[in-house]
């Protein structure tokens, strides 16, 4: 049976709708139409547990599903569910037509009626790992990741190049903190970590997938082994680099030119006579991070306690700790603002000519040493790892994350992680905290096996040409070439779709969302609005469910009314418009198409937003190559901070 | 027996570390003083890196699996069965015995119940009382039953007994029984086996700050302040408007306001320089003329692109730090040695903007005084085993860093309380 079950929201919705209308008119699509007044609350939701059996499909009309999807769905016996934001999307946003508003809400539930007819029983997906953990990269980071995994019962395989001892780890993290920190810090670590199997490889290769990797070797001593492991945390370290500016400071040429790092280790052994005058230059282009100038500080500071004249040519310091650069002022570091233009090497000593950028002003001091100011850039195996595991690198090399605010350590793959400086440099501080949360998602990842539901990609192998657009396309690595065939990785899946706006010969369709589905509802869309609204244009909004539905539930409850007309469809994500269904939308008679994706850079399953624009930019191009105005099919982006968006899109 | 944690406060951090716990199984109390949960981020609107929303929050495993994010009001937090959040709630004493600590809170009275309201905003259309709204700037109200925010969670309305005049008009048209204006407040001892502080910062409101005038004129603004009028969801709709009702067409920005400074607040708070680019930029967006005066421009490395698109815009950066805002002719002008050129310049604008730092919300808490170090923030780990903290309780910081810090905590404490290998 399909029932439709209305919610007037305490008596609420039924003044803004006309609900004994859309009931008559609904009459004909459904087996039963009851009305309650609260169907969130405890006893709206017992009701609906007894009125649905597990053969029956139901349309809710009420508030946004983003609030009583997941509390319904827990009651509800069956999965053939539709719903439809009568109150975010209709009610409060045409309050001041109730005419309007109820064809708008008869339009949006008879579609509903379809989409349930074309609704398949969600997949479910489960994904096993294995209780090994493989760590690329034993620096301090590295250290406290598998120290934090064995802890819980975890089995770690820490992978270095070569073998490191005690000095080595400080050394290689000599820029994160003091000295007496970092050795404390690593004695513990290396401790910690003794029951880990350590192993001096380079990583050749990789197969497999979340939960099931194979990772293959080249040992040093020229042998080839794999091992298995269900997730990857890479932690690989940096090293510092001359910076740009460094030739033309005489690096290489001058022995008196040298970096950072090699001026901490001569005032580590600096005589108590040999006191000199240094000069120490920023790279104007280069963006000293916090951890950089906390470094520089410190090896500054040190340099004046044991007698030494510096001075600091910058532009900004930056720095995690105020104290720090406090503390380098009071000892009498000198600090200049400026651009160390040119260098000379002269008997007098370095002859430094400093410029002030804006006010061409000149400064020149003669030094008996230049030291350079260095960049923390990720170590030169960084690149190629990135390449086998299939991650991406931002300008400086270092490994990207899923998404900088809120997915810190996740990449682009599922079941490898990053933590510490492979992403970013870090003080260590921020190092171990990143370790700790890499820690923390394997561990949730082993602790408990996923088993997710949803819908699933399904390709007809008879409609494939194996182009590999949708391997290409897929974000998530879940679809693979296996034996000639496109396959699907359930377990990799996020169930976004966007493999089905990447095929060209529609070969993939998404499960409740096929082609079949997406004309028999447009086509009703338009025909039941005419019925209700007659020559009156529309507009169909191709809303991906995250950002930009909840931009338009937002809209709601700020009351940025919109005018009726408008029919918000939702896609999983906007990546899923194909040209298909937005050039149907036209062609059944709608004014204009909008697709609404995540913000730039800001897709939920990482590229939906790119990928949105791009579709509809080449449906642009198909629409002007046969006369008609590119103008009415746009793609922009819509965000819950700006409930305002859908309003002015709209207008 | 799952083990049970009190988090105190529900900012960013808060939420991520209750998240995480509970997905792990360990029962959370989450205590927020504040009737919705967000902390500072409910004000802030869009945020770096990202430019997305402030109320974005790392899903949890049970809902999402885990791989999402998702809106505060989407995220369905308050459904998850092992944890119990209580809003407008204040710890009244902590005592350890017996290796557990008990909690005495106190929770105030909503006067709408959580467990009955559906947010159908009747009861808000028919309240007669309008007062300043708490997140307005430019005179917008609210009435004494009121939602925070629109994306606030929980999403019910709340009452403002102070302006409340018991008309019961509010009462007449909730259907649902969800409005008891006699409720009162609750008290409450929980037993739990660690304790974790994550309470946040508040921009200091800069009234005592010598020299910038912040309580002469409204046209001297704080960035947080800033936000609010740039947000579209706010009073102003999003308008930069002056106090008087004009729109801003010229705006200058005094960073490190009260910060960085032995005489005021000694140390940087991360976090200003950055979103005051951000707002830079979405100033320029509006055409409106930006200046910058800075000491060192503090960005952090995953926020860089920020400074390079401010400088693309035409934002003008002047190094120095003012050392007066003054109100001339009406309008504030701020007078600052270009430190570049060594001009002395007087720059009068529309609207000023001061950078004022975070500090730590803990120090207000006497019951909280014994946890807390330098300036009032906490170290992480402040008792092995027993109690923790992670956000900007720890230090001022960006929203990244405190997600981290958040997750990693969460796993020390999961660590010390089900014991290891």
């Amino acid at each position: 049976m399909k029932k439709l079950f209305l919610c007037t929201c305490n008596r609420t919705l039924d003044k803004k709708l006309d609900f004994l209308r859309i009931e008559k008119e609904l009459k004909d699509v459904f087996d039963s139409v009851q009305i309650h007044d609260a169907l969130c609350l405890k006893e709206g939701l017992a009701f609906l547990e007894s009125e649905v059996s597990n053969e029956d499909s139901v349309v809710v009309g009420a508030c946004t599903s983003q609030i009583i999807g997941m509390p319904m769905s827990e009651k509800l016996k069956t999965e053939s569910v539709s719903f439809v934001p009568l109150r975010e999307h209709v009610a409060w946003v045409h309050s001041d037509d109730l005419k309007g508003a109820s064809n708008k809400a008869v339009v949006l539930l008879r579609d509903a009626a379809i989409r349930v007819d074309h609704m398949d029983p969600p997949t479910v997906v489960e994904n096993h790992m294995e209780k090994e953990v493989l760590v690329v990269g034993g620096g301090m980071c590295g250290l406290k990741v598998a120290a934090d995994l064995l802890h819980l019962g975890i089995d770690v395989t820490i992978l270095e190049p070569c073998p490191w001892d005690d000095t080595a780890y400080v050394e290689a993290g000599r820029f994160m903190a003091d000295e007496e920190t970092l050795t404390k810090m690593v004695k513990e670590l290396v401790s910690a970590t003794a029951s880990a199997t350590t192993i001096c490889c380079t990583i050749t290769g990789l197969k497999g997938r979340a939960g099931k990797y194979g990772v293959s070797l080249a040992c040093p001593d020229g042998k080839i082994s794999t091992i298995d492991c269900g997730s990857i945390v890479i932690a690989t370290n940096v090293e510092q680099k001359p910076p740009p500016m460094a030739r033309k400071l005489l690096y290489g040429k001058s022995d008196r030119t040298i970096l950072l790092g090699d001026l901490a280790t001569l005032v580590e052994k600096q005589e108590p006579k040999d006191v000199r005058t240094v000069l120490v230059a920023v790279d104007p282009t280069h963006h000293l991070c916090a951890v950089e100038g906390g470094y520089l500080l410190r090896v500054v500071t040190k340099a004046v306690k044991k007698g030494n004249t510096v001075i600091v040519a910058h532009s900004n310091i930056r720095t995690e700790d105020e104290n720090i650069y406090r503390a380098a002022r009071e000892s009498g570091v000198i600090f200049v603002r400026g651009t160390l233009e040119k260098v000379k090497d002269t008997k007098e000593g370095m002859v430094c000519r400093l410029e002030n950028t804006l006010e061409s002003q000149i400064r020149e001091f003669v030094v008996d040493l230049l030291v350079l100011q260095t960049m923390t850039r990720p170590r030169g195996d960084t690149a190629e790892l990135a390449r086998i595991a299939g991650l991406s690198l931002d300008e400086d090399g270092f490994i990207t994350t899923r998404y900088l605010k809120n997915k810190p350590v996740q990449t682009s793959k599922r079941g490898i992680y990053i933590a510490g400086n492979g992403k970013m440099p870090m003080s260590i501080d921020d190092a171990t905290a990143s370790a700790g949360n890499a820690a923390l998602e394997v561990f949730k990842d082993i602790r408990a096996s996923t088993r997710r539901k949803g819908w699933i990609p399904i390709i007809d192998e008879e409609q494939c040409d194996v182009c590999e657009a949708c391997i290409e396309a897929c974000p998530n690595d879940a679809l693979r070439l296996v034996d000639g065939k496109v396959t699907h990785i359930s377990q990799h899946c996020e169930f976004c779709g966007i493999c089905v706006s990447a095929c060209p010969t529609r070969a993939i369709e998404f499960q409740s969302h096929s082609k079949e589905s997406w004309f028999a509802r447009l086509e009703a869309l338009a025909e039941n609005h005419k019925k209700m609204e007659g020559e009156k244009p529309f507009t169909f909004v191709y809303a991906c469910s995250e950002c930009a539905n909840a931009s338009i539930d937002l809209a709601g409850f700020t009351g940025k009314g919109y005018p009726t007309g408008t029919y918000v469809i939702q896609f999983p994500c906007a990546g899923m418009v194909s040209p298909i269904e937005i050039l149907k939308g036209l062609t059944v008679g709608a004014d204009r198409v909008i697709v609404a994706h995540c913000p730039p850079g800001g897709c939920h399953h990482q590229t939906g937003d790119h990928m949105a624009e791009l579709v509809v930019k080449f449906t642009q191009d198909m629409l002007r190559s046969i006369g008609q105005d590119p103008e009415r099919v746009k793609a922009t982006y819509m965000i819950a901070a700006l409930p305002n968006k859908m309003q002015e899109e709209v207008a | 027996m799952a083990k049970t944690a009190v988090v105190i406060g529900a900012g960013m951090a808060g939420i991520q570390v209750t998240q995480q716990l509970t997905d792990l199984g360990v029962t959370v109390h989450l205590i927020e003083k504040e009737p919705i949960i967000g902390g500072l981020a409910t004000h802030m609107g869009r945020v770096y890196p990202t430019g997305d929303c402030a109320l974005c929050l790392d899903a949890c495993e049970e809902l999402f699996d885990g791989h999402h994010r998702r809106c505060q009001y989407r995220s369905l937090l308050t459904l998850k069965k092992n944890l119990k959040l209580y809003t407008q709630t204040e710890i009244k004493s902590i005592s350890e015995a017996d290796g557990k600590f008990s909690v005495s809170i106190k929770s105030h009275p909503r006067y709408v119940l959580l467990d009955r309201c559906v947010v159908c905003l009747e009861c808000i259309n028919v309240c007669d009382v309008e007062i300043p709204d708490e997140y307005a700037i430019r005179g917008g109200t609210r009435k004494a039953i009121y939602r925070p925010v629109s994306q606030g969670v929980p999403l019910a309305p709340l009452i403002d007994m102070d302006h409340c005049t018991q008309c019961g008009k509010c009462v007449e048209v909730c259907g649902v029984d969800a409005i008891n204006l006699e409720e009162k407040a609750k008290t409450r001892t929980i037993k739990a086996d660690a304790l974790i502080l994550a309470t946040g910062t508040e921009e200091k409101i800069p009234l005592n700050l010598p020299g910038y005038s912040y309580s002469e004129s409204d046209d001297i603004i704080t960035q947080r302040e800033l936000a609010r009028l740039i947000d579209p969801a706010g009073d102003t709709d999003g308008q930069i408007i002056t106090s008087s009702g004009n729109a801003a067409a010229k705006v200058t920005m005094v960073l490190c306001a009260g910060s960085r400074d032995l005489e005021a607040t000694e140390y940087c708070s991360q976090a200003c320089c950055t979103y005051s680019l951000k707002h830079a930029n979405m100033l320029r967006d509006k055409e409106i003329d930006v200046t910058i005066c800075y000491m060192d421009l503090r960005v952090q490395k995953a926020s860089d692109h920020y400074l390079d698109l401010a400088r693309e815009k035409g934002v003008k950066f002047l190094r120095g730090k003012p050392d007066r805002v003054v109100v001339r002719n009406g309008k504030p002008t701020t007078i600052v040695e270009d430190t570049q050129t060594q001009q002395r310049m007087e720059i009068e604008s529309d609207l000023v903007v001061l950078a004022s730092p975070l500090s730590p919300l803990a120090s207000q808490s006497e019951v909280l005084a014994d946890f807390l170090g330098e300036y009032g923030f906490a170290s992480r780990v402040i008792k092995e085993g027993r109690v923790y903290a992670c956000g900007t309780a720890t230090g001022p910081e960006d929203i990244p860093t405190s997600i981290v810090e958040a997750n990693a905590i969460a796993l020390k404490v999961y660590a010390d309380l089900e014991g290891g290998r």
